[in-house]
């Protein structure tokens, strides 16, 4: 019982910590200069930092070993911020964070977009954090239980889920992968060593995506499926 | 108490709609992929022409697709005919499924987006290779997603395998070597049925089989990363076709054993795990593993006898096919009063195509045979006609079984037309490619000369009348799946 306890906080702290990695500065200033470290970089914060950050439950301080007043003071933020965003609850439906997560994945890959948040520091940060909400929202119904809580009530629900995920996933990352052209043009203006030109970093990056990617959500489907529905 | 009566019903209702989202979705990528083969023989055909580096990219899709398309049905309907007696684990076929998906998907682009058009046997050192057809990711990507396809079928295997040994007591009591070797004196209570007696047989095999493709693929991962410079090409190619063709093997194996569990409900008569029965399944776990040099023949540095085992695996393995399903088959229909409804049908057809694609591949595999007719038509008439007619039948026949019981649907004239049409489609279009087989048209050319054309412009008639036949089966079913997920469990 006492490990149970230690589990959801075990999980922050790995979150955090893989965020605290995404942003360290080797990472983030190669992932300035090279496309396929920028890709690495969105592959921890959608398929490490995000999934962690929400099997740990932040939203549940009973899940914690936290001091009784401390879980009831938290517990009562957490049911006013739930009050104030009433309205948005919608997008815990999921549908709706599966749209959510595929079109703000699509729209920053848009070239124009993706170029002006490599040269622009705060439409970069959006970038980020846009990318951190919308994949929490995608894998909160994998491990939010059962459908009552909001979660897949079914392996057919939780495979589907997961499939057309990767489909539209793999798609983009193959586009990238196979393009003949640099479609990142902000890469051309940074000086790229000669084993690495900008065209062989663009491919490199798209096949992370694509690779590492695909491995995430199978392990992650290993954990969201069930033996008994 | 028997061993099925242990099972609980909702326990059997997991697996069925595991068995449906297989079999499901295997029909609707067998379809998909079927569009795929068609679009090949109307551009030999000369009828719509497409650019033969397309050509070899959609010749490539429509081989890995239907291979892994074949698979996921027949495992698929193995799930629904073990679940009534087995307790499988939800969690590990749903798991094999998505990784399945996600492989396939891998396939797919990288043969549509990325041109790759090695074939689906990516046999080294093309795939790398290419000439400037295709990257090096291009290559990698479609290596990978057969990859993904393998460890889902190896994860699938573990459970098989788990299942069986821990429902018979013993991996020896699951294959009945009691029984056998006391030559039926002992065990005769505890023998599983046919298709627990394939599951085992097949789990065993796929988990060498994946081995097999490991010793391939996983050298190949190192060449793309500049860790090895090259392999050996004759051992290279030796581990892909023990993995490739055993694998379309043991998808073969796998849709019988639905036929071994289904029929004896429309004859009325038990199919029973006698000791030929036993003793035939039993020697398939070796003798699946020996007919793939059979591909090899025309590789002068293979050593002499591996093309010997090559021939004498590819007669031997035959043996327990023809008796065991075959003469099992024909044994469960003769004067057995049974109606001939759409999965019997089906199965009638399977057993004929089996039969029919079997002589085709012994014939094959005949060494003299083999140096004239290897590089012709007649190999792809041959595995046409085991895996449409065969495999594909069976597998079409189960669903169509499972969806009609759970849903409690019936079925019409029409119904049973489409299922001989079908069967009289797929014969008219194999038929051609044996036609074409017999005058020495070279296969994988994506251009034919006027004089080779007039055989693929009837299979296209053939291949059209097969698929509307087959999109009505489908269809029906389609109409049925709601019914039948929320139905009532199969009996067991």
């Amino acid at each position: 019982m006492a490990r149970r306890r230690w589990k959801h906080p075990a999980m922050l702290v790995c979150g955090l910590a893989v965020l605290a990695a995404a942003f360290s500065p080797p990472l983030d200033s190669l992932a300035d200069r090279f496309f396929a470290a920028h890709m690495f970089q969105h592959l921890l914060l959608m398929f490490a930092a995000a999934p962690l950050l929400v099997a740990a439950r932040p939203w549940q301080p009973e899940a914690y070993p936290l001091p009784q007043a401390w879980a009831e003071r938290l517990a009562a933020v957490r049911d006013r911020c739930a009050r104030i965003l009433r309205g948005a609850a919608f997008m815990l439906h999921q549908g709706v964070a599966l749209v959510i997560s595929t079109a703000v994945l699509w729209i920053w890959h848009i070239p124009a977009l993706y170029d002006l948040a490599l040269v622009h520091e705060p439409v970069h940060v959006a970038e980020h954090l846009s990318f951190i909400a919308a994949f929490a929202l995608f894998w909160r119904p994998l491990f939010a239980g059962d459908g009552r809580s909001g979660g897949l009530a079914s392996n057919l629900s939780r495979a589907v889920y997961l499939v057309a995920s990767a489909m539209q996933g793999s798609l983009l990352a193959a586009l990238i992968t196979f393009s003949d052209r640099v479609v990142y043009r902000a890469y051309l203006a940074i000086p790229h060593p000669r084993a690495l030109p900008a065209l062989a970093d663009q491919q490199l990056g798209g096949a992370i995506m694509w690779f590492s990617g695909a491995l995430c959500y199978a392990v992650v489907a290993g954990l969201a499926m069930r033996s008994r529905e | 108490m028997t061993a099925a009566a242990q099972i609980q019903p909702e326990r059997r209702d997991e697996a069925d709609r595991a068995a449906l989202a297989y079999l499901v979705v295997g029909f609707a990528m067998l379809l998909v992929m079927g569009i795929f083969g068609l679009v090949m023989r109307l551009d030999q055909a000369g009828l719509w022409v497409i650019a033969p580096d397309r050509f070899y990219a959609v010749m490539t899709l429509h081989g890995i697709g239907m291979v892994a398309a074949s698979l996921l049905a027949a495992m698929g309907g193995m799930i629904g005919v073990l679940g009534g007696t087995v307790r499988l684990d939800a969690r590990m076929l749903w798991t094999a499924l998505v990784l399945s998906l996600i492989g396939s998907g891998f396939v797919v682009f990288a043969t549509l987006v990325g041109d790759f058009g090695a074939g689906w046997t990516v046999l080294y050192p093309l795939p790398f290779d290419s000439q400037g057809a295709w990257t090096r990711w291009a290559a990698l990507a479609a290596l990978f997603g057969i990859l993904l396809v393998a460890v889902a079928f190896l994860l699938y295997c573990l459970e098989l395998l788990r299942a069986t040994v821990a429902h018979a007591g013993g991996l020896g009591r699951a294959l009945a070597l009691d029984y056998l070797f006391s030559f039926g004196r002992r065990g005769a209570a505890s023998v599983p049925s046919p298709a627990q007696l394939v599951a085992t047989v097949v789990a065993i095999d796929g988990v060498v089989t994946v081995l097999a493709g490991a010793v391939y693929l996983v050298p190949q991962f190192a060449i793309a990363a500049g860790l090895i410079s090259g392999v050996n090409a004759l051992f290279a190619k030796n581990f892909l076709y023990l993995f490739g063709h055993t694998l379309a093997n043991l998808t073969i194996y796998l849709a019988a054993a639905l036929v071994y569990a289904t029929l004896p409900h429309y004859t009325g008569r038990e199919w029973k795990s006698t000791w030929p029965v036993v003793l035939g399944l039993n020697l398939v776990i070796i003798l699946v593993l020996l007919p793939y040099p059979h591909h090899l023949y025309q590789d002068f540095a293979q050593p002499i006898w591996l093309q010997v085992v090559g021939q004498i695996g590819s007669y031997g393995v035959a043996v327990p096919a023809f008796l065991v399903t075959i003469i099992g088959g024909m044994g469960q229909i003769y004067r057995s009063g049974m109606r001939w409804q759409v999965a019997t049908i089906l199965f009638a057809i399977g057993l004929w195509g089996w039969t029919v694609g079997g002589i085709g591949a012994v014939i094959d595999a005949t060494i003299p045979v083999n140096q004239i007719m290897h590089n012709t038509l007649w190999v792809p008439a041959h595995f046409h006609t085991y895996y449409l007619l065969g495999a594909l039948a069976f597998s079409t026949g189960y669903m169509y079984h499972l969806i009609g019981a759970r849903s409690g649907g019936g079925e019409t004239t029409f119904s049973r037309a489409a299922a001989w049409l079908y069967g009289l489609g797929g014969a008219g279009f194999v038929l051609m490619l044996f036609v074409s087989g017999g005058m020495s048209v070279p296969r994988r050319f994506a251009m034919h000369i006027a004089a080779w054309q007039w055989p693929d412009k009837i299979s296209v008639a053939f291949v059209g009348v097969s698929a509307i036949a087959l999109a009505w089966l489908g269809g029906e079913c389609l109409i049925r799946l709601k019914a039948a997920w929320a139905g009532q469990a199969t009996p067991p």
